[in-house]
């Protein structure tokens, strides 16, 4: 099932044929917003207020790598170890 | 300090044998209290959180098993504001993984149940902290709300919570589910103890720059000595909602007549759309924030011969049948071809569904529902997700429109010999939480 693969999680055979009819019925109902009128107008678009901020005062370089270190569930030398990809 | 502390514990621990409100009673309750002191606003107030709120050092899962043994590597905003005001955090409670459900049936642990009658569920997706505070064995929890789930488990088990205004709280260390929607609130067995905790962890932060600024909170709505209160009849008169349900109601609106208010009808063109344009915007966005649960930095990693097969394998296994259905809805939703038909549009309504809101409080200072269009439901009776997610009908507009609302008890409802509690919804304009908890204490006979 495309879906399966762009969302990266592999499926049964059955749970393929359990979403499709899930996602179909499911689907069916959403599908009401197509009813809905022309796009709002101007006025109601919102204008995004920007919320980006200079790198300034960056913290001290490795001051939270032995925390997040500690999750992984595999490390070496200060590196998360992970399975091959190529 | 310790033995009453000690002493509560046993009980917590008793108790919950029974409801399984929490996924993990933490072990250092006792130093906590004893550290906390006894002069700050929260001293000696026992507060559970919801299993998505991280607390540094503690474990944090979301109920999900892709997160097996992940500790918090920091404290989410309103979590460190209930730590600074003195709060004694007892541990964290279940919910349904991801935060996806109307029940806590969805939580890999198994199901919290409603403490009013135990072959019943308690609501979702913060389930666990509703159970909790309803049986008496914290003051007050956090949850979260993104559809409706503080709301309806606070109806289903009889207490009262709050959806905060959509950037009131920070979400900062709350496991993100639907960004645009997501909101900390507190559960309790009265409006005045669920004003105080928001009031402590509302406010800006810097570390969520979708809260609102200071300058944003000046102007907030007044307080009225008497409300006129909006019902939009055509959404709650409608197929599907329980007899019970409409009579407990229509009850309730009398009391509110006979405390001084005035009750109106309100008629909507686009706001009962708001489900449907929920469960395209919500999966959308779930199936973008948890792409992050790969395998890699955290949590479960499967066996795989490599990376990418790694990523299949791990979430194949780490997420449950509600959350792998959410994201297929929400890949699809968001793939080339339907991205327009279906999220683009879905936005468009939203914004027409909050322009419509807005222009009401011109006519209404607030709006009236049920909670929930039933009580709480059997374990295990439903098992079809779409009539699951019919349970939001009433909460889903508030975070579509981003406004407050606030669900307390109005009753009980008897069947088959169980008495059920139900919660009477208020909704409110933009930051008018105060007006929430004013008309909520009145109706519950606070002051």
């Amino acid at each position: 099932m495309h879906l399966a693969k762009l969302a990266r999680i592999r499926l049964t055979e059955s749970e393929i044929k359990q979403y499709q009819k899930e996602v179909s019925d499911i689907l069916g109902y959403v599908e009401q917003v197509q009813e809905v009128g022309d796009a709002p107008e101007e006025g109601v678009k919102r204008q995004p207020r920007v919320v980006l901020r200079e790198d300034d005062n960056p913290h001290e370089s490795g001051t939270f790598k032995e925390d997040l270190l500690a999750n992984a569930p595999e490390s070496e030398d200060g590196f998360i170890k992970v399975p091959r990809i190529l | 300090m310790r033995d009453i502390v000690s002493t509560y514990l046993k009980t917590i621990k008793e108790t919950d044998q029974d409801i399984k409100a929490f996924l993990e009673i933490y072990d250092d309750v006792e130093e906590q209290a004893e550290g906390q002191g006894k002069d700050k606003p929260l001293s000696g107030v026992l507060v559970a959180l919801k299993d998505n709120l991280l607390l540094k050092g503690k474990k944090a899962q979301s109920a999900s098993q892709i997160l097996s043994g992940y500790k918090a590597p920091y404290t989410a905003t309103a979590v460190e504001r209930l730590k600074q005001a003195g709060a004694i955090f007892v541990g964290r409670t279940n919910m349904d993984e991801f935060a996806m459900g109307s029940s806590t049936e969805h939580s890999s642990f198994g199901p919290t149940r409603n403490p009013h009658d135990p072959s019943r569920i308690p609501g979702g997706s913060s389930g666990g902290s509703a159970a909790a505070v309803a049986a008496g064995m914290v003051t007050v929890a956090l949850g979260s709300d993104t559809g409706g789930s503080i709301r309806q488990p606070a109806a289903l088990c009889g207490v009262v919570g709050l959806k905060p205004t959509y950037g009131a709280v920070s979400r900062y260390g709350l496991m993100a589910m639907g960004s645009s929607l997501d909101q900390i609130g507190p559960f309790g067995r009265s409006v005045t103890d669920v004003e105080k905790i928001h009031n402590i962890i509302a406010g800006p932060d810097e570390y969520d720059a979708t809260t609102l600024t200071k300058e944003e909170r000046a102007d907030q709505p007044k307080t009225k000595d008497s409300y006129t209160i909006g019902v939009p009849w055509s959404l709650v008169e409608r197929e599907g909602i329980d007899e019970g349900v409409l009579e407990n109601f229509r009850k309730s609106l009398e009391k509110l007549r006979e405390q001084g208010h005035e009750i109106k009808d309100v008629e909507f063109e686009y706001l009962e759309k708001s489900l449907a344009v929920y469960y395209i915007v919500m999966p959308a966005e779930v199936s973008s924030n948890l792409a992050r649960f790969d395998g890699v930095k955290y949590g479960l990693r499967a066996e795989a011969k490599d990376g990418i097969e790694e990523y299949f394998a791990t979430r194949a296994a780490g997420f449950g049948d509600e959350v792998k259905r959410r994201i297929i809805l929400g890949t699809y939703l968001l793939s080339a071809g339907y991205y327009d038909a279906y999220y683009g549009q879905a936005v468009q309504v939203r914004s027409l569904i909050r322009q419509e809101l807005e222009e009401k409080w011109q006519d209404v200072d607030l709006i009236a529902t049920p909670t929930t269009p039933t009580p709480a439901w059997e374990l295990g009776e439903i098992s079809d997700p779409l009539q699951m997610y019919l349970a939001d009908i009433f909460t889903v507009p508030a975070n579509i429109a981003g406004v407050p609302a606030i669900s307390v008890p109005s009753g009980e409802v008897e069947t088959d010999g169980a008495k059920l509690p139900l919660g009477l919804q208020f909704m409110a304009p933009h930051l008018g939480e105060d007006r929430l908890f004013d008309v909520g204490k009145r109706f519950l006979d606070e002051n």
